[in-house]
Order: C-alpha cells, then structure tokens, then sequence
C-alpha cells in the first residue's frame, strides 16, 4: 500500500502475521472471556456449560474480550487513567482487522461483514427453500430446525444486514466524505460500533448450538419464554447490534449537523445525506426501546419476572418489538431511497427533480413511520385500534410518493446510461413499487386478516427489503466502486449479474404472492400437496438468486484485484466525494472543501463545487 | 482525554451538541421503562415500598447536583475543579449503596407485577448512577492531573449533563413508583 512516510521506522512491511496480530488478540480474548465465565458461572450453580446463566455471562465477558483485545483497551479505556493513547492503527491490509478509527476503515469493516453476513443468511434461506422443493420433510431432521434456521436466517438479515449495510458501510464512508468533513465527530466510538456487531452476528449465528430458537425474527412471546436458551442469545445478539447501530446513529447526526463544509447549507446537502440524517433519527430514537424490550425479555427467562410470558401482558412485547419493528422497515428503505437520488441524476445527466419534495417526503416518512406499528398485530390487537393505524399506514405511501416523483421526474428526458449502478436502481424503483402496493393492501384491516401470515406477506416484505433495499445497495456497491477501491468493476459481469439478480428475485418472490393467495402459510417445513408445484418453482428460482447474489459480489472482489485504475471521478459526480483522490486520503482532502452551488446542477453549467 | 486540544468555539458547540443526542437516547429507554409500569401494573403502589428510603436517596442526588455544579464552575473559571466533583461522586455513592440495600431488604414480591417493574427500573438506573459515577471519576482524575482549562472542558461538561441527567431521572422515578 502508498502510507509508508518516513515515520514508520520497519523498512518491510509487518507481515500477515504482524497485520492480522490485533484481531487474533480479539478474538483469542474473546474466547478466553467467554469460555472462562461460562465454565466459572456453570461450575458455580453447578449447571451444564450450555445453560442460561452461564451462557449469557459469558457472552458478556466473551463481547468485552473481544473489544478490548481489538484495541479498544489502548486506545479508549487507557486514556480514562492518564496515559496517552497508545494504539498503532496499523497500515496496509493491517488497518482492516485491528481497532480504527478513521471512518473510511470502519465503513470497509461494516461492508465486508455485512456482505459476509449476507451470504451466510443466504444460505440458510437455500437451505429453507431446499427443504420446501416438496411438501414433506427432507432436508432439515424436525420441523423444530426448520423453525431455527429461518429464525437465524431473519434475525440475521434484518438486524445485521439491512439496516448495517447501507448505514454501517456506505454512512460511515461517505457522510464525512460527502460533507466535506476530515471524520466523523466521535471517532472512537465510531471504531467501537463494528466491533459490538461482530459478537452480535455471531450470537445470533452460534445460536443453534445451544437450541437455537423457535420463535423467527420476531422473537414473540409466550413461546419465547419457553424456548431453548437459543433465544438468550437471540436478545443479547440484537442488543449488541442495537449498540452498533446506536453508536452509528449519534456519530451521523452529529457529524451531519455540525461538520459540513463552508457553504454547505442544510438545503445543499445531499440526497443520501439527508437519508442518512432521517435514518439516524429513528435509530436514535427507537434502537433503545427494542433494547429495553430485549431486557425485560431477558429478565423473563433468567430472573423469574413474568413481563411477557403468559402470566404477563405478551401483546406488550409485540408493541415494543414493532415500535423499533416498523420504523426498522424506513431504517432500511430510507437510505435505499437516498442511493436512487443520488445515483439517478448521476445516470441521466439531469438536475434532480423536486429536490425539496423529496427532502419532505423523506421528513414525512419519519414522523409517520413511528406511527403504523400496529399493522403488523391486526389480528390481535383490540378493535378500537384498527382503523387509526389503517389510515396511517396508508398515509405514509404518500411521502413515499414524493421519492417516487423525484426519481422519475430526474429520469424524464434525461440522457440516460444504463451502466450497472444505474440498473440496479431502476430495478430497486420497479421492484419496490410492487412491495409498496402490496403494502397497501396489507394495510387494509380486511384483506389483512385474510393475508396475515401467508407468503403474500412472506413475498411483500422481500419485495421491500430485498427489492429496494439489497438492490439499492448493490447499485450503491457499484456506483461507489471506484472511489473506495480506486478501480473499475468488470463491467458485462457487472451487467450480466445484475440481469441474472433480477430475473431470480422476480420470479421467485412473484411465486410467493401466488403461494399466499392460495393459502401457504408462512413458517411451515411442510404444506399440502397441492402447492407442491409453486413451491418447487420458487425454489429453483431462489437458487437462481442466490447464484446471482455469488457473480454480482465475486465481480467485485475480483475487479478489486485486477481492475484498471479509475481516475477520481468515473461518472462525472459532482458531490463531493468525487472531487477528491480515490480512494480518499487520511482526512479526505487535501485542502478544506468549499461548497459554492448545489450538487444536482448536471446538464447546462451552473453551479459547481471547488475542492 | 489527555490530549486536550484546543477546542474552537465551533468545536465545543459540535461535542455538547451530539452529547445530547446520547443523553436523548437514554432518555428513551427510561420512557419505556416507566410506561411499562403503568401499563403492567396499573396506578397505586404497595404499602411495603420503602418510601423514606427512595426520599433519602432523592435528597442525596439532589444535594449533590451543587457541588457538581460548583465544580464545573471553578474549572470553567480556569481553577481546579476535581475535589468539588469527588464530593459530587461520594453523594452519588452513598445513594447507590442506599439502593443496594434497598434490594438487599425488599419487602415487595419480585413476582408481583409492581415488584418486577420496580426492580427493572431501579436495576437499570443503578446501572446508570453506576456509569455517572465512574464518568465523574474519570474527569476528576484527569482534572487533577491539570488537563483541563478554562476553554478546554467538554469532557467535564459531558460528565455534568450525564449526572444531571441520572438525578433528573431518578426525580421522575421516584415519583413514578414512590407516589403514584
């Protein structure tokens, strides 16, 4: 790599070993924690290693063995006692698998691991769609490691992929970047918040080892408090990513409020910013609750409460899990949403359209999406609360709308290049319009209580997720491509993945409305033979998916590897990361940035920006 | 810490600013503690609640919001702050300990529905007298190592805003599951 200044004294490079010390620390520290406390708690209540208490104290000294060894002990715990800060941030390769604190490092981290994450999940979804080619059990041994696998599969996705990949990666990437700031305003907590993730996947991950849980993403009690003590691991793993993400939220806030450039006025600031800034807000906001809840659910197993369990009032966990739960949903979309407008006016040469429209409409979806938590429990909620979250839920397809007209007034006599990142988007607007409207329909009471449960919710929801937001951040992957590896992707690989993506996704998941409307439950390791037919469809398809997930992500690493050098600015962006070197230097930029127009100005000269 | 650079006025007004946002997602978790006492167990509190106990430890917090500020105030005025802000701590210890015997001695079913919010409350703002207290400590150990000055004290600002926020919450608390 190009840091070696004359200050780092070794002539030759540290070696894998040298590179990778701190992380093996972690992790050797981290095993340490947590195999010493889950034998010292076990040895004294005289219980198996595999039991509650146990189990969940080690976690916790297994979680601090992990940071501390990563270099937080150094680098952030030290100092409370006096010493300077003494931690060497490595170089090269190096910089990657130790504690850090520059933001660009950090969103690397949170890429790779998402991506990492991703394609585990997604091979336990293989495993479930294997499982359902036929309508008898065949793959999996019960139906009770059927009901474990999808479990791992959703916590994983939602938690540890959606909303960390966008905002994890690309947040804590480009925000500084975009904002013409040198990092982010709490470094050190910035370099934390990856490391609260990985005890969080793997928690979630290992959890079958100890019974997994049977209870799927949503983690619903009664049944919760009579699970295996997979499902302490479940509240622990989404506690720990619920501090990462925290840790994100507070770092884009503030850095977005009071970092940006000279003349970067609130009303300049870019569309994916502007996401970012909203997502953080609900972050901020509800990431606490569901961890409070996490708690009480906890205390239900371990301590002997009854907050949740059937001597305690169970509909109140679903309130508390769907107040994170749905705004959880624009915490995912809403940055999806900031890709597409910032990627499209790239692609089409044109000034965005109705920048301040979308701007309210991404306002507007934060203050609704806290108000629709109850659609996901219209069937057992109280009467009375039906139509009011009815209409909100319906209301909030309005600003939704505004991204909508943004998008497609940009692309409106635009001069279009469908390069990889531009189809990504395009497909993401084509498949998220169909998860949009079909979330109308389930928020209807009466066709609701029809749906609930079957795979048309099963293919809504991935039409949101996986259609809006895994596509969006595959264009995001792409579009960015040259800025943090300095090279160009392949691009008829690119293309040709992303075709492949499409076609797997749509035939598939098209599938699952079918399923639901003739009545597929979801959830179910068997079914009647009668859906025989469209469930092996769907299969087949999904591996077609899964395949193409494989070609899309291999291109990239293997263009980082061997793909030619891609200048500062590829696409001819004018915000700012595109005007400086790819990728950024230490700081960002070689001079403070000043920002001296608005950023969508394509097409006839006004405008621009100085580095 | 200990490299305190010098802040410009842009710098201190981005590092009290985004504390707040920490403070306000703290806020939350107690939001939700004390509506879920409501909803679980409704208006009205057992006879066996140890009401001069939660008043002592009420008072304690109270009483040590004044040092506390006494503190921040010599360091603001560029003096050493640190022995103010180690009487702020030693109130704010003596009001856990009042908690932790307050545990040891409960009178209130754990099971019952009142008892388990009251420990879950109570247990959670432990947590966070506990987490005050050792910022507290921190900053008046780097203030006695003279790292501070009059222009240079976010951290000891931070700390300030932390306790106060941990008093003003047990003020809430104590009126949620003392009086109510």
């Amino acid at each position: 790599m190009s840091e070696h200044s004359g200050m780092i004294g070794e002539a030759a490079g540290p070696g894998w070993l040298g590179h990778a010390a701190p992380m093996l620390r972690a992790a050797l520290w981290g095993a340490i924690g947590f195999l010493a406390a889950d034998w010292a708690v076990a040895a004294a209540l005289g219980s198996r290693l595999g039991a509650e208490w146990p189990v969940v104290t080690g976690f916790f000294a297994g979680s601090t063995g992990w940071v501390l060894g990563g270099g937080a002990l150094e680098a952030c715990v030290r100092p409370w006692f006096g010493p300077a800060p003494a931690w060497d941030e490595g170089i090269g390769a190096g910089r990657f698998l130790r504690f850090h604190s520059d933001h660009k490092i950090i969103g690397i981290q949170y890429l790779v691991s998402a991506t990492v994450t991703f394609l585990l999940a997604g091979l336990a979804a293989m495993l479930m769609r294997l499982e359902l080619m036929t309508p008898k059990l065949d793959v999996f041994a019960d139906a009770q490691q059927y009901n474990e696998a999808f479990g791992v599969h959703g916590s994983l996705m939602l938690f540890a992929v959606s909303v960390v990949a966008i905002v994890g990666g690309f947040g804590n990437y480009f925000v500084p970047v975009m904002v013409g700031a040198d990092d982010m305003t709490y470094p050190r907590l910035n370099g934390l918040s990856w490391w609260f993730l990985v005890p969080g996947v793997l928690a979630i991950l290992l959890s079958p080892l100890v019974g997994g849980f049977q209870t799927g993403w949503t983690g619903y009690a009664p049944l919760a408090a009579q699970d295996a003590v997979g499902q302490d691991l479940y509240y622990l793993g989404i506690f720990a990513l619920g501090l990462s993400s925290l840790f994100t939220a507070i770092n884009v806030i503030a850095t977005t409020l009071y970092m940006r450039a000279p003349g970067l006025s609130m009303g300049r600031l870019p569309m994916f910013v502007w996401a970012m800034l909203v997502t953080s807000v609900l972050n901020l906001i509800w990431v606490p609750v569901i961890g409070t809840g996490m708690i009480f659910a906890l205390a239900d197993r371990i301590l002997g409460t009854h907050f949740f369990d059937a001597q305690g009032l169970p509909l109140l966990w679903q309130d508390l899990f769907w107040l994170f739960g749905h705004p959880e949903v624009y915490i995912i979309m809403l940055p999806a949403w900031g890709l597409w407008l910032e990627i499209i006016p790239v692609f089409s040469r044109k000034r965005l359209f109705g920048y301040g429209w979308a701007v309210a409409g991404m306002l507007g979806v934060m203050f609704l999406s806290s108000y629709v938590w109850t659609h996901h429990m219209f069937t057992t909620v109280a009467d009375s609360r039906l139509v009011p979250f009815m209409t909100t839920t319906e209301l909030i397809s309005i600003p939704t709308g505004f991204m909508y007209i943004a998008a497609l007034g940009t692309l409106w006599k635009g001069r279009i290049r469908l390069r990889t990142p531009m189809l990504y988007v395009l497909m993401s607007v084509f498949n998220f319009l169909i998860g949009g409207f079909t979330g109308v329909f389930l928020s209807d009471v009466p066709a609701d209580f029809q749906l609930h449960n079957t795979y048309f919710v099963v293919a809504h929801f991935h039409y949101t997720i996986i259609g809006g937001m895994v596509f969006a951040w595959l264009a995001g992957l792409y579009y960015w491509f040259p800025k943090y590896t300095g090279r160009l992707y392949s691009e008829g690989w690119g293309k040709l993945a992303a075709w492949l993506v499409f076609l797997g996704f749509n035939c598939s998941f098209l599938g699952m409305f079918v399923a639901g409307f003739d009545g597929m439950n979801r959830r179910v390791a068997e079914y009647m033979p009668y859906l025989g037919g469209i469930n092996a469809w769907i299969s087949v398809w999904s591996f077609v998916l899964g395949l193409a997930f494989g070609i899309a992500i291999l291109n990239l690493l293997i263009s980082a590897a061997t793909g030619k050098r891609a200048g500062d600015n590829p696409w001819g962006g004018k915000t700012l990361e595109w005007q400086t070197s790819s990728p950024p230097p230490h700081g960002n930029f070689a001079r403070p940035p000043v920002v001296t127009g608005d950023f969508y100005s394509y097409g006839p000269e006004r405008g621009v920006t100085t580095p | 810490m200990t490299t305190v650079q010098d802040l410009s006025d842009a710098g201190r007004r981005m590092y009290r600013g985004a504390f707040f946002l920490f403070v306000l997602a703290e806020a939350m978790i107690f939001v939700t503690l004390f509506s879920t006492r409501f909803l679980l167990a409704g208006m009205g509190h057992p006879a066996e609640v140890n009401g001069s106990l939660g008043l002592a430890v009420t008072l304690l917090l109270v009483a040590s919001l004044a040092p506390l500020f006494a503190g921040i105030n010599r360091i603001r005025a560029g003096r050493r702050g640190a022995g103010m802000l180690g009487v702020a701590a030693l109130l704010g210890a003596l009001a856990l300990a009042l908690i932790v015997y307050d545990w040891a001695t409960l009178a209130i079913p754990v099971g019952s529905r009142y008892g388990e919010n009251y420990v879950m409350s109570t247990g959670y703002h432990a947590l966070h007298i506990l987490l005050g207290l050792t910022g507290l400590l921190i900053v008046a150990g780097a203030d006695s190592r003279r790292e501070f000055n009059a222009a240079n004290h976010w951290q000891v600002g931070a700390a300030a805003v932390f306790w106060s926020f941990v008093v003003l919450t047990w003020i809430a608390l104590f009126a949620v599951f003392f009086i109510f």
